[in-house]
């Protein structure tokens, strides 16, 4: 059989963590292929229904990355966002899903490595969790 | 407009208003403060990249973050990249140009013929796809000192980490020309002539001079072997090996052996405050860079690990710095020792580092550590340049030295703002932004019909792209989506057939892929000019970016398919309306009738603006009395008489502000006089100059007063009178006690200004009567920067000064009638008793009470009652509130002449503000649809910039357009969607992840 190649959507905020993939990418720091990059402002911009989007169209994890604690450009976006998110993998659990398909990290603007790191181990989570039932269950 | 210019023609093509030279901080923040104001900016430096120092450094004291782009305008967001500054500084008025000097400036102030020297790159960035091969090539390795010469390099490198586009520039000295780079590069963009250019600019108005210092070499002092010794550091080297960019890869391992760092001692002072090297300076800012490094460290070494610092004076001198360093010592386990080290043995025969030191019991102690960094500072000598002095040349500092990171930028505005009172004086104006053009309405409004335009480059990518398959995708799409191979899109060929396809095909979206050349934003916003285009509906998928993180050979094509797709959804969901434009009322509203508040009105009405200077209580001038420079003080006196005969500034006394609303640009604020009149006034901004007050504090170390035990403040004035007691003498004995009240709680901060009274009261003393015994006890001396002369100088004098700790201050008896001082001399290890004729406690600063302001414009105030800026390093005159600004003793301890500065610069925001008639915003700006908008009031509490408040007549929520900062938290919130944010609206966002899956 074909070795599973999940899809993930890595929605990445556009100061830090944009910066540290890029910077990941200037490096030559490989990661795997799988992720699809979007670049949002701020994680504080990071509705909950865009991840439940991401997941009903397919994904088989999301990845949101923004700045560290006290590094948002918008003072405390992420801080925001490191309220909602969470919100979000307590619902994909009520529902019977793995939350860890969900996964929020402060990426600064010099962690490069720490970026391929992140992308590495959360591609490996999602491979050992398998294809996501999400879209297939939650569509009727 | 900030791509490299490496030939002559290009440079002067180009309108330039502002040279500014050097780009470090504060050349950063003038050029900021220009292009925002609309004028042309050429930002210069000798170095191969901007950003100075702080391009190798992640992190800041004293909250350890960064946050650097919150110096990028916040008003007219979109004329600049918004993007991390690490990157660059991408803003459509500043061309940045590295290798490059200013060599002559000749001319009036206002037209200036200013001759350059430019030392190309080597490398034509409008060429490079920043594919790196030429580096891969590149047969010479040199030590790497960006990295701490720790690693090599190649001759042809990225100067910095974070660049972009990355493309890289060639190390002349290092390249030896063998050409192997230009046969590779597939691009044809190296040439290798490093020979220097000149160019002449002309009629430029300003030139400003941002130099920077230069670092200490400490391989000058031989004392700590640095330079000989194995993992002997430097304070900015260490930083290197902390950095996720650095050459470890942020490992905690030390250079020589790569053994992992467990335990690390900083020495302060290396290379500052020793006379006997000529260096009767303190660099101001080690001390409070040691201790971030070793909180960092500590944080990165986890347990069992030990931070070690060695200094003489702790300098903790910024209002905040305090309570940090009591952190580090009572929370995180930095110890500090109270100790010059006076060397640095190797340990046996391991690369380990043996430190031998007396402790404070007297016994000695030996201590292995794994690294030792030195914390240099400043070199002596100031850079120095021929031109510095001629006629329209300003210079940030006439005296440069190390500054903290808010210190430069208010030094920067404060610079920015005279320039700009020069330029409107002689009625100058900013060069026409060519990028004015307002979009083809009818044009833009047709239904979508898309180009996506395939740069040959990609065929020459690493990574294979099938470009059949790409074209079917596209394709699929729509069968309307029409596609456009170009041979090289960065080229002005490939451009012109760009356009040309765009026209002949109608199309009104457009994708471009090609790689980081043409993709440049600066090219982009022209493009779009060009075009009638609004920016938003030209994309640019930098190919070479997206397909870096592959493996070599491995097929890309599924995944740049992948991004075309999600790219031309995203552009279909686009739409455009017309920026309304808001008018600005330029009326200035300032708060507080000290020196602060004095001076800020002054050059705002020299700038045209109608000021309303209010002030509590029945007269102007502040604690003008207690100013001891003679010149600071005739210059306040001279504001002072100004000021009310000023027709343009409106004084309110006895005045109070009460009640305020409105939004930046346009505001309306309600005055209360005493008598109970109260009048409305309009204004497009708020200066908070309400000042401070001193704090006797006497209370905390004395029970009963005397008339011999007076403050700092009250001896001063004595020296003063020519008939005081204290001038008359005859006086045997006096004592000094410094930090009394301050430095503690209640009041844990350095009052910046009692060390300096103190040391200028005792050489005042002595120069009276040389016979006068002084003692001072302190606990750190704060004579930061170029004031350390005059603790030399009271040295030299003979005062003696005897250190203490807060567990054991010194005790006054005044039991026997007369006053006795009892404390610990560390020195001599024994008690000291003396008997003074006076005693002068150095009591501190406090803030006045803004309390009932505080409720009026909503700021935030710190636990010290001092008024809260935005960003205690990036926008220190700023408060949250944007259109509001602070200035002076009301935000921060400070001295006089930092004070006026800090009013320029807060001027010089205001100007930011409300110079043009009109702003206009970007549009990544809320907006609410009013008729799902269930009225909750959510969004206006998660808003970080108080840019929403509610209408509460007609119960809706409004959204000031210029405090909007497009964060979109309010439209993550808002329970119905009702909010939404430009550019990011729900639908554009779902179509984008939809897509990409
Ligand atoms: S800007 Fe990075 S998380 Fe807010």
């Amino acid at each position: 059989m074909e070795q599973f190649e999940p899809k993930i959507i890595a929605l990445v905020c556009n100061w830090c963590t944009y910066t540290a993939a890029d910077l990941a990418g200037t490096s030559r720091l490989q990661y795997p292929a799988n992720i699809r990059m979007i670049r949002m402002m701020c994680t504080g911009m990071i509705d909950s229904k865009y991840i439940l989007k991401a997941f009903l169209s397919g994904a088989d994890g999301v990845f949101v990355g923004g700045c560290h604690p006290g590094d948002c450009h918008y003072i405390d976006g992420n801080l925001k966002a490191g309220k909602r998110i969470p919100g979000v993998g307590k619902i994909l659990e009520q529902f019977g899903f793995e939350p860890d398909r969900l996964k929020l990290k402060w990426i600064g603007a010099s962690e490069g490595p720490e970026f391929q790191k992140y992308m590495t181990e959360f591609v490996d989570t999602i491979k050992t969790l398998g294809p996501s039932q999400v879209r297939d269950r939650m569509i009727l | 407009m900030t791509e490299e210019m490496t030939s002559k023609a290009d440079r002067i093509s180009t309108p330039v208003n502002i040279v500014v030279a050097g780009a470090g901080i504060t050349g950063i923040r003038t050029a900021i403060d220009f292009a925002a104001s609309g004028y042309k900016v050429l930002l210069v430096d000798k170095a191969m990249h901007g950003g100075g120092i702080l391009t190798r450094l992640d992190h800041q004291f004293p909250n350890d973050h960064c946050g650097m782009c919150r110096m990028l305008p916040m008003i007219d967001r979109g004329t600049d990249k918004e993007t991390c500054l690490r990157r660059g500084l991408f803003h459509e008025n500043i061309l940045t140009c590295y290798s490059t000097e200013v060599v002559a400036v000749d001319g009036k102030a206002g037209d200036l013929a200013v001759n350059l020297s430019v030392v190309p790159t080597g490398v034509d960035k409008t060429r490079c796809s920043g594919c790196g091969e030429c580096e891969r090539v590149c047969p010479v390795m040199v030590p790497d000192h960006f990295n701490g010469d720790w690693v090599n390099r190649k001759a042809i490198f990225l100067p910095t980490p974070h660049l972009s586009p990355d493309s890289r520039v060639i190390d002349w000295q290092a390249c030896t020309s063998c050409g192997a780079c230009v046969e590779v590069c597939p691009t044809h963009a190296i040439t290798l002539n490093g020979e220097r250019e000149q160019v002449e600019l002309k009629g430029v108005y300003a030139v400003v001079l941002a130099r920077g210092v230069n670092l200490y070499d400490p391989a000058l002092t031989d004392v700590y072997g640095y330079g000989v010794l194995p993992n002997v550091v430097t304070a900015t080297d260490f930083e290197r090996i902390m950095s996720s960019s650095g050459p470890y890869q942020g490992e905690m391992m030390r250079p020589s052996d790569g053994k992992p760092i467990k335990k690390i001692a900083w020495i302060q002072c290396v290379g500052s405050r020793n006379v006997m090297i000529g260096a009767d300076f303190c660099s101001s800012v080690c001390c409070m860079f040691a201790v971030k490094e070793a909180i960092l460290a500590k944080q990165k070494m986890g347990k069992e690990s030990d931070a070690v610092i060695f200094y003489m004076d702790m300098r903790t001198f910024g209002r905040d710095f305090q309570r940090y360093k009591d952190e580090a010592e009572n929370v995180k386990g930095i110890r500090f020792v109270r100790m010059r080290v006076h060397s640095i043995q190797l340990h046996e025969n391991t690369d380990d580092l043996l430190i031998s030191y007396v402790n404070k019991d007297g016994e000695q102690v030996d201590e292995i550590f794994d690294l030792v960094v030195l914390s240099t500072g400043r070199k002596k000598d100031f850079l120095t340049c021929d031109w510095a002095e001629a006629d329209g040349v300003f210079q940030v500092d006439r005296l440069p030295g190390f500054k903290d990171i808010a210190d430069s930028v208010v030094g920067a505005s404060a610079i920015s703002e005279q320039v700009l009172r020069m330029i409107h004086q002689q009625n100058l104006k900013p060069d026409k932004n060519e990028s004015d053009h307002s979009p083809d309405i009818s044009f833009v409004e047709r239904r979508p019909s898309y180009i996506t335009v395939l740069c040959d480059c990609n065929t020459s990518l690493s990574n294979p792209i099938d470009f059949q398959k790409l074209e079917n995708t596209i394709h699929a799409l729509s069968s309307g989506h029409q596609i456009l191979r170009v041979e090289q899109a960065c080229s002005k060929e490939g451009w012109q057939t760009i356009r040309k396809a765009i026209m002949d095909g109608q199309a009104n979206r457009c994708l471009i892929m090609a790689c980081d050349a043409a993709v440049d934003f600066s090219r982009k916003r022209e493009f779009t000019n060009e075009l009638g285009f609004p920016v938003s509906f030209v994309d640019l998928l930098d190919v070479v970016s997206l397909v870096r993180r592959f493996q070599e050979g491995e097929d890309a094509t599924d995944t740049v398919s992948k991004e075309v797709f999600m790219r031309l959804n995203r552009l279909g969901t686009r739409s455009y309306a017309s920026p309304l434009k808001q008018a600005q009322v330029k009326t200035v509203l300032v708060i507080g009738g000290g020196p602060a508040g004095l001076q800020a009105a002054s050059v705002l009405a020299a700038h045209g603006f109608t000021v309303k200077l209010v002030e509590k209580t029945d007269r102007l001038g502040g604690k003008l009395a207690q100013i001891e420079e003679s010149d600071l003080k005739q210059h306040v006196e001279k504001m002072l008489a100004g000021v009310n005969k000023n027709p343009q500034i409106d004084v309110y006394l006895e005045t109070e502000v009460i009640q305020t609303s409105g939004r930046p640009g346009v505001c309306m604020t309600k005055l209360k006089h005493a008598s109970g009149e109260t009048r409305i006034i309009h204004h497009g901004a708020t200066i908070l100059a309400t000042g401070g007050k001193e704090v006797d504090t006497s209370a905390s170390v004395v029970s009963e007063s005397h008339e011999r035990i007076i403050t700092g403040f009250d001896m001063d004035a004595m020296l003063k009178a020519n008939d005081s007691d204290l001038v008359k003498g005859p006086v045997s004995t006096v004592v000094m006690i410094q930090c009394v009240g301050s430095r503690q709680e209640p009041n844990n901060y350095c009052s910046r200004i009692c060390c300096l009274k103190s040391l200028k009261n005792a050489i005042r003393i002595k120069d009276l009567h040389p016979e006068t015994d002084i003692y001072i006890f302190y606990r750190d001396i704060m004579t930061y920067g170029n004031s350390e002369i005059l603790y030399t100088e009271a040295r030299k004098k003979g005062v003696l000064f005897i250190p203490f700790d807060t567990d054991n201050p010194p005790r006054i008896n005044m039991a026997s009638g007369a006053i006795i001082i009892e404390g610990d001399d560390p020195f001599l290890g024994e008690p000291v008793q003396i008997k003074a004729d006076w005693l002068a406690l150095a009591t501190g600063v406090m803030p006045n009470d803004v309390s009932d302001l505080k409720q009026v414009f909503s700021f935030e105030t710190t636990q010290d009652g001092f008024i809260q800026e935005a960003d205690s390093k990036w926008r220190p005159v700023d408060t949250e509130r944007v259109g509001v600004f602070v200035c002076g003793l009301a935000r921060t301890p400070a001295r006089l002449d930092e004070v006026l500065l800090e009013a320029n610069a807060a001027a010089q925001r205001v100007l930011t503000l409300l110079e043009k008639d009109h702003t206009s915003y970007s549009p990544v700006t809320a907006r609410v649809r009013n008729a799902i908008c269930s009225v909750c009031g959510i969004c206006i509490e998660v808003c970080p910039y108080q840019a929403r408040y509610m209408d509460e007549d007609r119960r809706v929520v409004h959204v000031d357009n210029l405090a909007c900062q497009g964060c979109g938290t309010c439209a993550a919130e808002c329970p119905n969607n009702a909010t939404v944010l430009g550019e990011y609206e729900d639908h554009g966002v779902m179509s984008m992840i939809e897509s990409s899956l």
